[in-house]
């Protein structure tokens, strides 16, 4: 029994933690709300790339690191603590483990009906309800009508891919197509050769391909080599080059019929199942509105149908939101402690008043207590625990709660200074918002959890 | 050392194996000897305080009374692992509450930090197997929340203490043998200086104790008269002085840490009750419950996965400092919430006197014990966040 982390995963973490220092501080998270679409800055992401952290779930067989959840776990709290702008947990917790090393910024549709950064994505992996797979569509052949969201940092949209329909009516609000940019795709043109300094132990763990016999990073993933029978990780499935049965769009095949692993796992935020996904129209308000344009499958990619896979992709993405939660609010009650104790009202600091030290201590509990239950989420997960779903949803409920109540605590302690977009507050506040409902909000994953219980 | 690991060892397992076994064992044997599992009364009354007594012997003849003490005191020198597991299998098992725990977990630790040899070896394997019973004496009419308002005196005579002043809200004073608790020493000292560790037998001749009333009804409180009673020097063989004398706050402190955190509220306990939640539960289910009654197994299980990031940090020999404090916010926050859940299962049955409604009454003293919940929100703002004190 030993519920830490050891020293490589220690490393890790604080080489992740000092570039986000540097590359993604609130200017950077600033800016990204207003930057164009497709012209995300990706010096952060190339640098993530760089160390492997996009690549840290992928065997290494597939040119990845090998590494397995409890490795991430601690790097995906950091990313929340940063509110990295990026699509981390889709591009490197969901989507990696199915594409490959090299997918670039993906975008999927798993966490909730509009596409989260959608508008700075290369790929989008998307689920359709009518054959229950995931599909994989170039960002460049989709249709991206936006959303207004609350958390305008991350460019979400809704998709639609019909490369032959009109542009939509408005063209304001249509980011197709920034090709130039979109195509600056990570890849080895891109300087992807790790920084010596960004690894703590003077090895080189910042590759993406580690060298053998690399001590730092231990890549004996036990999934990479899962037992017979194991349903949560087939590598023999040819997941990121699917099979040429599986690239094109079979009319005959039988639609809206999800298996069964969808019916456990639609948190209402997904596309309805009873609505279909194919031959949607981008003219359709009502269904944009909720999420359910579609894409033309003759140009996407299948990348599985398997119900089990497609359920473990969304309990990583629950999981690794999870994650950035706690990282979120650990960040907000910093922000709040360092407001309240400069802030003087009645001439002492306003953080000296019982009410307000009360408020921050029990947000700090809160947030105390959800962490180990998202690490032992990553526990389940890179050993494909029986009980993963229901030790995923704990997490996913307890972190949403924790970090939403931080959310409310902080602001409240701010006073009027957080209630403004000048302060930093507002933007870990409405990323929280966003990610306490992304893969399932609180209540949806406490029915799972008494699902999972017998309750 | 690996990063995440959740599996036991061989040797573990077979610890549990061990203990499960003997108190499935022992608690039959017990419940027989009074005639039945539902005639076991209250430890917290004088008929069922003897009961739990022969309960007490029982499980310090197989061992299992204080498990991770040495075994010369009457333990097996089992680790913090290994004590977690006794726990839960203890409260899986169905045992009673330990009316032995002011002595076993709030003393004995500040005992193995503070006390001579002589001392160990006289108060503690008599502590485990209950031929002494010891409770706190901290709180006072005027020293609640504020502990350092202490007013008790002890004055230097030859030979000894003169004891003077009055304890309060003693818990289980009535029924115990000796008193450890916080004294001025100096008459001339303030706030936390000047006061000692005393242990005090409770038949020395001046000390009247008086039992009363609690919430629940039971005689579970008592408050203790000094009234210049005379504690002599050898009272206690190796003295009745725990740790310097003029240093009792410090010394009392390491105590107030293991009553907060790890030792006195182990995860097991909450596990247990949610156990018994859920058969309550499936007994007479109600749907519009069933969110809030998840949402307190997950804050059992979180519970339990806290304490066990905290015993690997303290195996990794960190200490548990301050955050000993919102630990405690956790699982008497929790406590209140599992019994809170079953009595608005029970609807209008919740009124009649049983398990559930006198563990809620229970319940609800935790958040006032120990530290109320409202000072260790302070401690908690003040040293994890720091947070200015003024």
């Amino acid at each position: 029994m030993h519920f830490g982390f050891d020293d490589d995963q220690l490393a890790f973490r604080d080489a992740v933690r000092a570039v986000l220092d540097k590359e993604c501080p609130p200017e950077a998270v600033r800016a990204a709300g207003s930057a164009s679409p497709g012209l995300l800055d990706r010096g952060v992401w190339d640098r993530l790339a760089a160390m492997g952290v996009l690549a840290a779930l992928v065997p290494e067989d597939r040119g990845g690191l090998g590494l397995d959840e409890r490795s991430l776990v601690l790097v995906l709290e950091e990313a929340g603590r940063a509110a990295l702008p990026h699509p981390l947990v889709d591009a490197a917790v969901v989507a990696a483990p199915l594409l490959g090393a090299d997918a670039g910024i993906v975008a999927t549709n798993l966490g909730g009906p509009h596409v989260a950064c959608a508008a700075d994505a290369d790929q989008l992996l998307l689920h359709d309800p009518g054959d229950g797979g995931l599909h994989l569509v170039q960002r460049a052949d989709a249709v991206l009508t936006p959303v207004a969201t609350v958390d305008h940092t991350r460019r979400a949209a809704t998709v639609t891919w019909d490369p032959s329909a009109p542009a939509p009516a408005d063209p304001t609000s249509t980011w197709h197509p920034a090709p130039t940019a979109v195509d600056a795709r990570v890849d080895a043109a891109r300087d992807p050769t790790p920084d010596p300094s960004l690894s703590a132990t003077g090895s080189t763990p910042a590759a993406a391909t580690p060298a053998a016999g690399d001590a730092t990073w231990d890549p004996t993933r036990p999934a990479a080599t899962p037992a017979a029978g194991d349903t949560t990780w087939d590598p023999t499935r040819p997941a990121a080059t699917p099979g040429a049965g599986d690239t094109t769009w079979d009319p005959t095949r039988p639609a809206a019929t999800p298996a069964a692993g969808d019916a456990a796992w639609d948190p209402g935020l997904g596309f309805d199942a009873t609505a279909g996904g194919h031959g949607g129209s981008a003219e359709d308000d009502d269904d944009l509105a909720w999420g359910r344009g579609s894409w033309d499958l003759g140009a996407a990619t299948l990348i599985t149908d398997d119900p089990a896979l497609v359920e473990l992709a969304r309990d990583r993405g629950a999981w690794g939101t999870a994650a950035l939660l706690i990282g979120l609010g650990r960040r907000m009650i910093e922000l709040a402690v360092a407001h309240v104790s400069e802030r003087h009202q009645f001439g002492v600091p306003v953080g000296s008043f019982q009410a307000v030290k009360h408020q921050l201590a029990d947000a700090h509990k809160d947030l105390a207590f959800a962490r180990p239950v998202v690490h032992r989420a990553a526990h389940s997960l890179a050993t494909g625990a029986a009980t993963r779903a229901r030790d995923v949803s704990m997490a996913k409920a307890l972190a949403g709660d924790a970090a939403w109540r931080a959310g409310r605590v902080a602001l409240q302690c701010h006073g009027a200074i957080g209630y403004t977009v000048e302060h930093d507050l507002h933007l870990y506040l409405k990323r929280t918002w966003a990610l306490a409902k992304a893969y399932g909000d609180a209540g949806w994953h406490r029915d799972r959890v008494g699902r999972e219980i017998g309750i | 050392m690996t990063g995440l690991d959740l599996s036991w060892s061989p040797q573990e397992d077979a610890f549990r194996d061990e203990a499960r076994e003997w108190l499935a064992a022992n608690l039959a044997a017990w419940h027989a000897e009074h005639g039945g599992e539902d005639a076991v009364a209250s430890g917290d009354t004088r008929t069922g305080f003897a009961q739990h007594l022969a309960w007490e012997r029982r499980l310090h003849a197989g061992r299992w009374a204080a498990v991770s003490w040495p075994a010369e005191y009457g333990g097996r020198g089992a680790s913090l692992w290994e004590w977690l597991i006794f726990e839960e299998e203890y409260y899986r098992a169905g045992a009673p509450p330990r009316v032995t725990q002011n002595g076993i977990f709030l003393l004995a630790p500040t005992v193995f930090e503070f006390g001579t040899r002589d001392q160990q070896a006289h108060i503690l394997p008599r502590m485990a197997a209950a031929e002494d019973l010891w409770c706190q004496g901290w709180s006072e009419p005027g020293a609640g929340s504020d502990l350092a308002a202490i007013r008790c005196r002890a004055s230097r005579v030859d030979g000894g203490w003169r004891l003077d002043g009055q304890k309060t809200w003693t818990t289980r004073g009535a029924f115990c043998t000796h008193l450890f608790g916080l004294f001025r020493t100096d008459p001339e000292s303030e706030r936390h200086w000047g006061l000692s560790y005393l242990l005090v037998p409770l038949d020395t001749p001046g000390v009247t104790v008086r039992g009363f009333g609690r919430l629940d009804g039971d005689e579970g409180f008592a408050e203790v008269f000094f009234d210049g009673a005379i504690l002599a020097d050898d009272a206690l063989p190796g003295g009745v002085v725990l740790g310097e004398a003029g240093q009792g706050w410090s010394v009392a402190m390491a105590t107030t840490g293991s009553e907060r955190g790890l030792t006195l509220r182990s995860p097991g306990r909450f596990l247990a009750t949610a156990d018994r939640l859920f058969d309550l539960y499936r007994a007479r289910p109600e749907p519009r419950l069933r969110d809030r009654l998840v949402d307190a197994y997950i804050r059992a299980e979180a519970y339990h996965l806290y304490t066990l990031d905290t015993v690997t940090r303290l195996a990794g020999g960190a200490s548990m400092g301050a955050d000993s404090s919102i630990n405690k916010l956790w699982w008497s926050e929790l406590d209140v919430e599992l019994h809170e859940l079953a009595l608005d299962l029970l609807g209008p049955e919740a009124e009649v006197e049983g398990p559930w409604s006198k563990g809620w009454q229970f319940a609800l003293s935790g958040p006032i014990y120990a530290g109320t919940n409202e000072i260790q929100r302070n401690i908690a703002a003040e040293r994890l966040l720091g947070l200015p004190r003024k």
